[in-house]
């Protein structure tokens, strides 16, 4: 769980985008700290939902161009997959994996 | 449908931790003395965000899906009028009822003698690929009547002339007018046919005069907005993204209509000189008395030539893909964790869990994800 926080920043772009603007405004109505704290619930808040709420199985298939496993992170860079969901087929000609361990004993760096 | 499943749950899923997240920082928020206020704009800001993405499909807010409610009653009614309203309709049929898919978030203005305005958001053509949006706007078209009361004002229940417009597609309007400001709002959905994506920004302010000031907040998304050319006070202004740095409009009185942001174009100039290029230079002085038009053919002539005698001897130093195909920004990503991943000689498997893709600019979710992939 504590592997998935890291895993969890890549998503916050949107966050970030959201938060910083408020930050930057002349009345300065979000502190970077109150921003700070606004990310990291949304770091558990987004973690918890992928545990807890989401119910679904996914298949693909492509070749593999690149792997990488660094720091217990595995990259991926995959040509021509196709991703198969029950109900739907989605083709792209480049994708990037990005995965952390899954596992309980991923230690973190964040605390 | 065939994406039923997918665009079912993800607007869901973000909808959902976009409440919980809202609901738990806002203790933290009143602790620290920060108004609740800013927090529903923090809470506007993303749905907004999310919605401009086309990420996900879908509304984000209940409040559209009250006003989606609302609008499709309105729509037969507006399919009509917005025929006699708008002008430059190239598909009033099809795309009414997507024509019309302008939502608004009134805010009920409480202290206002003057007629309120809503002010539809210019459905975005991108609309018309995405999902099924029937809710129809407009109540604002129609609240904007040619001619009828020049000034319209926006308040809204806090006291605040301030009014958030949100369409489905993520256009939305913020208006922040200091005080008395009179804004003159004209926009009309603009059918264009295929899926345009250009984001052309306008907005129409007719500013009293002495009324506005340069520093009113006023945030615009991408939207097309055409001028029903009734108005004889419309005065458009061409704004940005909602970014702080161009939040403020300057809302000049006296501007001519920039119907389009017109682009200056550049003259293509073509680029003949290059690294491998020598014999070029020997051209260009025999040149000089050539026409221009010969001069360049020329000279491209000897570029080429230069270039093809040093381009088997680069080309082949490039085996390798380039290193710029892990960076680049836009492409698909899967964020996800793994359980297992495994390989036999040039055959990987992987096996993945809770993650979140996107995949051609859309959002996925998954809780298992089982791929193979040779190398």
């Amino acid at each position: 769980m504590e592997r998935s926080l890291q895993l969890s920043r890549f998503l916050l772009n949107r966050k970030i985008e959201i938060v910083l603007p408020l930050m930057n405004k002349k009345s300065q109505q979000i502190t970077p700290q109150l921003a700070l704290q606004v990310l990291l619930q949304f770091d558990k808040a987004i973690n918890s939902a992928l545990a807890q709420r989401v119910r679904n199985r996914v298949n693909f298939r492509g070749s593999l161009n690149t792997y990488r496993f660094c720091d217990n992170v595995w990259t991926f860079v995959l040509n021509d997959v196709e991703f198969r969901e029950v109900t739907e087929l989605i083709k792209v000609d480049k994708v990037k994996i990005v995965a952390c361990d899954g596992k309980n004993t991923g230690s973190s760096t964040t605390e | 449908m065939a994406n039923s499943a997918n665009t079912n749950t993800v607007p869901k899923l973000y909808r959902s931790v976009i409440e919980d997240v809202i609901n738990d920082v806002r203790d933290i928020f009143l602790d620290d003395g920060v108004d609740e206020q800013v927090l529903m704009e923090l809470k506007t800001l993303w749905e907004n965000k999310l919605m401009q993405s086309r990420a996900v499909d879908g509304f984000h807010s209940e409040e559209q899906q009250l006003l989606l409610q609302v609008q499709q009653q309105h729509q037969p009614q507006q399919q009509q009028h917005h025929h006699h309203h708008h002008h430059q309709q190239a598909q009033p049929q099809q795309t009414v009822p997507q024509q019309t898919q302008t939502q608004q978030v009134l805010i009920p203005a409480s202290q206002q003698a003057a007629p309120q305005v809503i002010v539809p958001d210019s459905k975005l053509i991108q609309h018309m690929n995405a999902s099924n949006m029937s809710a129809a706007a407009t109540a604002a078209t129609l609240a904007l009547p040619a001619g009828v009361t020049p000034v319209q004002q926006i308040l809204t229940n806090s006291g605040q002339l301030l009014q958030v417009v949100r369409a489905a597609n993520g256009a939305q309007y913020i208006f922040q007018p200091q005080q008395s400001v009179v804004l003159q709002q004209q926009v009309i959905p603009q059918m264009q046919p295929g899926g345009v994506q250009a984001p052309v920004i306008q907005q129409v302010l007719a500013p009293l005069p002495g009324g506005i000031s340069p520093q009113t907040g006023v945030i615009i998304q991408p939207q097309q907005i055409l001028f029903t050319g009734n108005k004889t006070q419309v005065i458009p202004t061409t704004v940005a993204a909602p970014t702080p740095a161009q939040a403020q409009i300057a809302a000049t009185g006296q501007q001519p209509p920039q119907a389009q942001a017109a682009q200056p174009q550049a003259p293509l100039v073509l680029q003949v000189d290059g690294a491998g290029d020598t014999s070029s230079e020997e051209d260009e002085d025999e040149e000089e008395d050539y026409d221009d038009d010969e001069e360049e053919d020329k000279e491209k002539d000897g570029a080429e030539d230069g270039q093809v005698e040093e381009e088997p001897l680069n080309s082949e130093d490039d085996v390798s893909d380039e290193e710029g195909q892990e960076l680049f920004d836009t492409e698909n990503v899967v964020v996800c964790q793994y359980d297992k991943i495994h390989r036999s000689k040039n055959k990987w498997k992987f096996h993945l869990k809770d993650g979140i893709m996107n995949l051609n600019g859309r959002d996925y979710i998954f809780s298992k994800a089982i791929g193979d992939a040779e190398w």
